[in-house]
């Protein structure tokens, strides 16, 4: 089964896994939050990031890492672990992506379609109430 | 394929925890499930489907369901809505 991290800045980490697991009524989705303290040195972070990617990957086949924002302290870190086929990563992760990849996950979907499917679903997840509201309505996501 | 109009009666509407456990129920059936709002189609096995129906309190709700155990399946998913999804309210 695929391995899912999230990894922020701050507590985002924590909180996204806590609403996510919260709103699917699983206790924690099987995804492993890395939190990024703001005064945490960067090798001392990716230490952090490194170690449960490690415990993580000993239980699964493939991982994906999410993270908060691309060009962040956060997502640099993670990139240098990045392992074609074997350590993907999605930025920019949103709480729609967050709780497709724990479904995706349970389902048993191989990471390179995961990937691929939550980037869409994430980004498709994004709506302009304007356009909901409007005559026409929107389109389903 | 059987379908039923039902609205839905919770003060919430068809929250995001509604929808999971709206979601959780249809997964379980082989049957497929679709909710149509009088805006939009929904495959009722897609939370985030579900949620971009954005159906309020006293929105009218038309299930469809098609497949060899259909008649449970529309059966739970119409209790689950007028049982407000467990909400009491």
């Amino acid at each position: 089964m695929l391995g899912i991290l999230v990894v922020s800045h701050g507590n985002l980490a924590q909180e996204f896994v806590d609403v996510a697991s919260r709103i699917l009524g699983d206790p924690d989705g099987g995804v492993s939050p890395v939190c990024i303290p703001w005064e945490l040195e960067s090798s001392a972070a990716k230490e952090k990031i490194r170690k449960m990617l490690k415990k993580v990957q000993e239980k699964s086949e493939g991982v994906l890492i999410l993270t908060d924002l691309f060009g962040g302290t956060p997502t640099n870190l993670a990139m240098t672990l990045y392992q074609p086929g074997k350590v993907e990563i999605l930025t920019g992760m949103n709480l729609p992506m967050l709780i497709k990849a724990i479904l995706t996950r349970k389902a048993g979907t191989p990471l390179a379609e995961a990937v691929a499917l939550l980037r869409e679903k994430g980004q498709g997840a994004i709506v302009s109430v304007s356009e909901v509201m409007s005559p026409e309505g929107g389109e389903e996501g | 394929m059987i379908r039923k109009e039902v609205t839905v009666c919770n003060r919430l509407g068809l929250h995001a925890r509604a929808a999971a456990k709206l979601v959780q129920i249809a997964n379980q059936f082989q049957a497929q499930v679709s909710l149509t709002t009088n805006q939009m189609c929904a495959d009722a096995k897609s939370i985030l489907g579900v949620l971009t129906l954005a159906a309020a309190k006293d929105t009218p709700l038309i299930i469809e369901v098609d497949g060899p155990d259909e008649a449970e399946a529309l059966s739970q998913i119409e209790h689950l809505i007028q049982d407000r999804f467990g909400e009491g309210e």
